[in-house]
């Protein structure tokens, strides 16, 4: 297999990536609900337990630089075993880039454009990013490391602006159901977005140095938490734990509150473009890493082939995955990571317990490890 | 040729840019609700009013035409009313713009669970609008004459802009009174609208037309906006005044600017302040008998009146002055705390939820039974009023027998 030019994204573009996907539709779904007031907790809690998982998936990539998961889990459990994880993997992805796509179809369906049917508004972003991957990585890093100064910049705007509405005293009672719901809200918020990185080890085969895996996905977990957690405690302090329980979108609502002296006022739209945004770069890379998988399980040339098939299927899945909407709750809150963290902790236990197993076999045999 | 075709495919892409025009509604055709009022009929059906402003455009077609348009409709439920409405609106009717949301006495009387639900489940209402309660049907509130301006919605309007300015009419906006029924217990409070009788309460006129209306006539009738109405699990319980209203204000820290008159001392007369600030603090205080209430006001304000003829500039008239205004803002917070306690039993100031967030482990013990209660909470007052500025003159003028 010739690879004609190496596809790179520099590390700052790599992490811009990270951190609009974890923005992704993590924005206005809201997570960690079961935590009420405290889901900030929940959600620091997720990311200070995300960082040891996302260092797994970089010491696994760093042990063979140059390669994604899909060619480790191949040199690692030999072709057959491997293929089949592979496989799982570019399902993984698929589904999710399906699910993500689902998300702002209801979303745009539900606040903006309630008479377009959904199909419409979902296969124009499936396009747009079935466009982005078969450009390639190199242009969704460097498209994103233009649009996430758009991105801040609202978010910036929309967080001083609502200053005048927080209520401090929202976020009170601390703790006051015990631990128990925070652990609750800490998993959830763990495979929903924190883990869901697990789609970067599927693409990241060409970071500039051994240690960019690690750096790139570290900070940007702490970067795109740092939003969450900013969302997060807005939400509360604005609307209120238990009026946030009743919505779908508490985001959407929570900046429909804003007004500036009566002129400056129905904001919401901000939202719905900062989704738009951050859901695209998301829907891209999961599109990216479920053709990647699929080109290498099958030795096709390169994952530009398969893509249109792809995206067109991943489309309609997220046209039929769900009934409704409140069936799409439903699995994003309470069944999303008992689905999520095999893919995203268990298996990546195991594939570096396999890494690191084959390395030290392959050194004490004398041989050099696999491409240093 | 290459570049033709492309060129051809081009222009084909550019066309469904346009695909934004789908689902479009020409100005010219929507009427565009800005009042929607709720009833509740004898036989149990609702009825929804809702005042509809229709864009005329130009100057030749203003004119003599009707620009507003009042449309009622009833049916099992509000959604099926609204729908309803379609038997007489000419225009398509959106609910986007609408701004002002009107419930009929008998309709919060019955309970709110049905209209809220509607009001907030559907997209285009916005959360933003102001919820008033009628006294009397919504429809005979809005179907009254407006006074000087075009509609009876930009009187609304008016109205409801100017409550800052006296502090004893609360509307509050939808999010916020629908927010209040997720809270512990809270009881809720939303305007209060209501008409009378103009018998030469305010006169209007336009100056052309003088000659032919000389005022209002005595029958005619003029809305206005005061006091609030105070709701307990999800019913109207009654009507606050306007004294009263602002003792609730006082205490949820929602006055601003508003006069307070009190007669001071030996000397005829009385004094008048304008608040400019108020800053109020409710907390809990748990101690081995139980739990009470304090609510800490700290007011500043100026003289705007003194017709009492004691000297403003000795500082001991001052602080008379003070302790004496302090004490009629108290008697209005007492006022409110006794009719909200004995008579509603709504927990309106949040004494619940405050317990909740700042003594959590007491609400656990008492969280249960607080709608019994709360009736019997005791409520401490400490207020203190501090007057800054006496205008622009120092002393009255004296007028000498």
């Amino acid at each position: 297999m010739v690879e004609v030019s190496k596809e790179t994204i520099n590390d700052k573009q790599a992490l811009i990536m990270v951190t609009i996907f974890i923005m992704g539709s993590t924005l206005i779904m809201g997570v960690g609900g079961v935590a009420k007031q405290d889901m900030w907790l929940a959600i620091i809690a997720a990311i200070a337990s995300a960082i040891p998982v996302v260092l797994m998936y970089a010491r696994i990539l760093s042990t063979y630089p140059g390669k994604d998961l899909y060619d480790i889990l191949q040199i690692v459990f030999g072709k057959v075993v491997g293929k089949i994880v592979c496989i799982l993997y570019a399902w993984f992805a698929f589904h999710l880039g399906a699910l993500v796509l689902r998300n702002y179809g209801e979303f745009i369906k539900t606040a903006a454009l309630p008479e377009t049917p959904m199909l419409v508004s979902m296969l124009f972003l499936g396009g747009l990013a079935l466009w982005a991957v078969k450009a390639g990585i190199e242009v969704i890093g460097r498209w994103s490391e233009f649009f996430i100064f758009i991105l801040i910049g609202f978010i910036l705007i929309i967080g001083f602006l609502s200053i005048p509405l927080m209520k401090p005293q929202n976020l009170l009672p601390v703790l006051y159901e015990g631990v128990v719901p925070v652990l609750h809200g800490t998993l959830a918020a763990l495979s929903f977005p924190f883990a869901e990185t697990v789609v970067f080890t599927l693409v990241f085969s060409s970071l500039q140095t051994r240690e960019s895996p690690n750096k790139v996905l570290v900070y940007g977990i702490l970067l795109g938490g740092l939003i969450v957690v900013y969302a997060a405690l807005r939400n509360v302090m604005v609307l209120g734990a238990n009026y946030i329980s009743m919505l779908y979108f508490p985001s959407y609502h929570a900046v429909s509150r804003i007004n500036v002296g009566n002129f400056l006022q129905r904001l919401e739209i901000s939202v719905v473009v900062v989704f738009t945004i951050a859901g695209f770069v998301k829907i891209s890379v999961c599109l990216l890493a479920a053709c990647t998988g699929i080109a290498k399980v099958f030795s096709l040339e390169n994952h530009r082939q398969i893509a249109t098939p792809i995206a067109l299927l991943m489309v309609t899945l997220a046209y039929i995955v769900y009934k409704n909407i409140m069936e799409m709750m439903e699995w994003a809150f309470k069944y999303w990571s008992s689905y999520a963290l095999p893919f995203q902790v268990f298996l990546p236990a195991i594939i570096l317990l396999a890494v690191e197993i084959k390395s030290r076999r392959q050194k004490t045999s004398g041989k050099p490890p696999a491409k240093q | 040729m290459k570049k033709t075709i492309t060129l051809l495919l081009l222009l084909g892409c550019t066309a469904m840019c346009f695909g934004g025009c789908y689902g479009y509604n020409e100005l010219g055709e929507l009427g565009i609700v800005v009042v929607t009022g709720i009833d509740l009929n004898e036989d149990g059906k609702y009825q929804i009013t809702v005042m509809a402003v229709y864009p005329v455009g130009g100057m030749m077609q203003q004119g003599e035409k009707s620009s507003t348009w009042i449309g009622s409709a009833t049916g099992k439920s509000p959604m099926e009313a609204s729908k309803n409405l379609r038997k007489y609106a000419s225009k398509k009717l959106t609910w986007v713009q609408n701004d002002i949301v009107i419930i009929g006495e008998e309709a919060a009387r019955a309970g709110l669970t049905e209209i809220l639900d509607f009001f907030i489940r559907n997209r285009e209402l916005r959360l933003r609008n102001h919820v008033l309660v009628s006294s009397g049907p919504a429809k005979d509130v809005m179907e009254a004459p407006a006074d000087i301006e075009n509609n009876l919605y930009s009187e609304m309007k008016g109205l409801i802009s100017n409550m800052d300015e006296w502090s004893k009419a609360y509307v509050p906006t939808l999010l916020d009174f629908a927010k209040t029924f997720t809270e512990q217990d809270t009881g809720s409070v939303a305007g209060h609208i209501g008409i009378e009788k103009a018998s030469g309460r305010t006169f209007s006129t336009y100056r052309e037309r003088t000659t032919q209306h000389e005022g209002r006539g005595e029958g005619e009738e003029l809305s206005f906006l005061s006091g609030s109405a105070v709701f307990h699990e999800c019913s109207l319980k009654g009507f606050f005044s306007d004294y009263e209203t602002r003792g609730y204000l006082w205490i949820v820290n929602k006055a601003k600017i508003g006069a307070v008159v009190v007669d001071l001392g030996d000397s005829k007369g009385s004094l008048a302040m304008e608040t400019t600030s108020a800053k109020s603090d409710v907390r809990p205080v748990v101690t081995e008998d139980g739990v009470s209430m304090e609510i800490k006001l700290r007011v500043r304000g100026r003289v705007v009146e003194n017709s009492c003829m004691d000297d403003l500039m000795d500082p001991a008239v001052i602080e008379k002055a003070e302790k004496e205004f302090a004490q009629s803002i108290v008697k209005e917070m007492k006022a409110a705390v006794k009719k909200a306690q004995k008579e509603y039993k709504a927990d309106i100031f949040g004494f619940g939820d405050a317990i909740y967030r700042k003594e959590p482990d007491t609400w656990r013990e008492i969280g249960k039974e607080w709608p019994e209660l709360y009736a019997g909470i005791p409520v401490k007052y400490d207020v203190q009023v501090k007057l800054v500025r006496i205008g622009i003159i120092q002393n009255s003028i004296k007028v000498s027998n």
